[in-house]
């Protein structure tokens, strides 16, 4: 077990390391996917159907901002629109400028979401997105899950109607629209898919986050339990094309997607969980302290009992604090760790996230002026 | 070099480059600025997502519309559709009013943070200047 967690130091250390690398990469494989399934999904533009054209977007999305991504994605669904038919153009940028005024304004965050979800659902991957965010997102990243399986739906839909609607005369065009529209209107698919995939979001995000020991392995198994199960009820009471057959590949995959998640980023040792309890002059203090696993963790003599910091932080292990009797009852979460005990309560709340990177820094900060002293 | 001083530098670094940026940039809003702001573009954006809504609409059954002008009852319809907007516009600026209350005082707090953070490492500069003094 100690060399799983030392490969998994070991893995996380590289990642770190090359992020320079690894990022621009992977969002080149994300654009270069993007961009071929539009065209391959419509393709009545065949101008832009050029594997050229797809090698130079897609460099540009892996080194630009990720917002270039979805603006280049958007104006090639929109040509390939065009293709088919000026009104099903004009359809393609209304439903797009509707999306963003009614849900995706609100969310800055996690905009690639709108390509990562359409892609999902295109290779019948979309529990993964639901499981996955859950585990690993804020609630707010409902808002781009939903556009984007809202733009799956537009893009499936221009696909389906593009042989009826492609040379349809422009005086027809209330045909064309009433076509789009109604198909779109009929895709009771994508709207079990919207229910389904919020509440899968929902379960998996609130159970991730109990003080429970293993929060995120049940999180992960029940969020796939709560796919097959509303996706079954959904059978019942709405007419729809996806079965619990179809969609097994995809729940299977957000389990083995969630394993490798949890085993990466959540990376606790419940067996070593410890129960502390202390006291200021304003509060009691009932933490529970779960140490994280690194091959560092391993190295250690085993009879030294490992110090830990405790840090009231606003993620990941829950403390339970209680005040003295007659006080406001305050929560407070720790983070816990090695080396030194420690409590920050005057400090005001920071991200979780933004925390590991800057103790990450640290350490290696710390090991550098050792270097350097020594 | 000071270990200590280095670990608050990389720390500030770390927090205004990454998304507290963002947060730091309303913190330098007065709340009613900000959210006023936003009120006004929530105003306009409801109104043209209701336009094309509507224009959506007569797209699909503009010709229908035309064919029964004389029997269908405008004035009720034209009363439907205003209120189908003031409640879309309500409900938005309520959305609107909360989300960038929760961001105004997400920002608040971060900018509070980076003050504290600030204020240490001011405390870290003084002994040194008393001793080079």
């Amino acid at each position: 077990m100690e060399q799983v967690w030392k490969f998994r130091r070991l893995c996380i250390n590289v990642a770190e390391e090359y992020d320079f690398l690894f990022v621009p990469l992977l969002k080149f494989v994300v654009a270069f996917l993007a961009f071929s399934t539009i065209n391959k999904e419509i393709g009545y533009m065949t101008m832009l159907d050029n594997m050229f054209i797809l090698l130079a977007l897609s460099l540009l999305s892996a080194v630009l901002p990720n917002m270039v991504m979805i603006m280049l994605a958007a104006v090639l669904l929109i040509l390939q629109s065009y293709g088919v038919h000026l009104f099903a153009c004009v359809f393609v940028v209304l439903m797009l400028l509707l999306l963003y005024i009614f849900l995706q304004r609100f969310s800055d965050k996690y905009s690639l979401l709108l390509i990562l979800t359409p892609l999902a659902m295109h290779f019948g991957l979309a529990p993964v997105v639901a499981v996955a965010g859950g585990l690993l997102l804020e609630p707010v990243a409902l808002l781009p899950i939903c556009s984007g399986t809202l733009i799956y739906a537009i893009i499936s839909v221009v696909a389906q109607c593009a042989a009826t609607i492609h040379g349809v005369e422009i005086k027809e065009f209330t045909t064309v629209i009433t076509q789009l529209l109604d198909s779109v209107m009929g895709k009771t698919d994508t709207v079990l898919l919207l229910i389904i995939m919020a509440s899968v979001f929902l379960i998996v995000y609130a159970l991730r986050r109990l003080s429970v020991a293993y929060s995120w392995q049940i999180a992960l198994v029940c969020g796939a339990v709560a796919f097959l199960v509303l996706l079954m009820a959904g059978g019942f009471f709405m007419e729809t094309s996806m079965t619990a057959g179809k969609m097994f590949p995809g729940i299977l995959a957000a389990v083995l997607l969630g394993e490798l998640l949890v085993f990466f980023c959540s990376g606790l040792e419940y067996t070593k969980t410890q129960r502390l309890q202390f006291e200021d002059d304003d509060y009691y203090y009932y933490v529970k302290a779960v140490p994280k696993i690194d091959g560092d963790y391993f190295d250690e003599d085993e009879e030294e009992e490992p110090e830990i910091q405790t840090s009231v932080r606003p993620e990941r292990q829950s403390v339970k604090t209680q005040t003295r009797p007659g006080r406001q009852p305050v929560k407070a979460q720790t983070r816990p760790e090695r080396q030194s005990v420690k409590t920050q309560t005057s400090e005001p709340v920071r991200p979780a996230q933004q925390d590991v990177q800057i103790d990450d820094l640290e350490s290696r900060l710390e090991k550098a002026m050792q270097e350097i002293q020594e | 070099m000071n270990p200590g001083k280095i670990r608050r530098m990389a720390r500030i670094e770390q927090f205004t480059s990454g998304e507290a940026q963002e947060y730091l940039k309303i913190a330098r809003y007065y709340r009613s600025d900000y959210i006023g702001l936003h009120l006004i573009r929530n105003f306009f954006l409801v109104t043209i997502g209701y336009v094309l809504l509507i224009a959506l609409y007569l797209l699909r059954n503009g010709v229908e519309l035309l064919d029964t002008i004389y029997t269908r009852n405008l004035p009720g319809m034209a009363v439907g559709w205003i209120a189908g907007y003031v409640i879309l516009l309500a409900v938005y600026t309520v959305l609107t009013y909360t989300v960038c209350s929760l961001r105004f005082a997400k920002a608040k707090k971060m900018e509070r943070y980076l003050d504290h953070q600030l204020e240490k490492m001011q405390q870290k500069y003084e002994p040194d200047e008393v001793d080079g003094k």
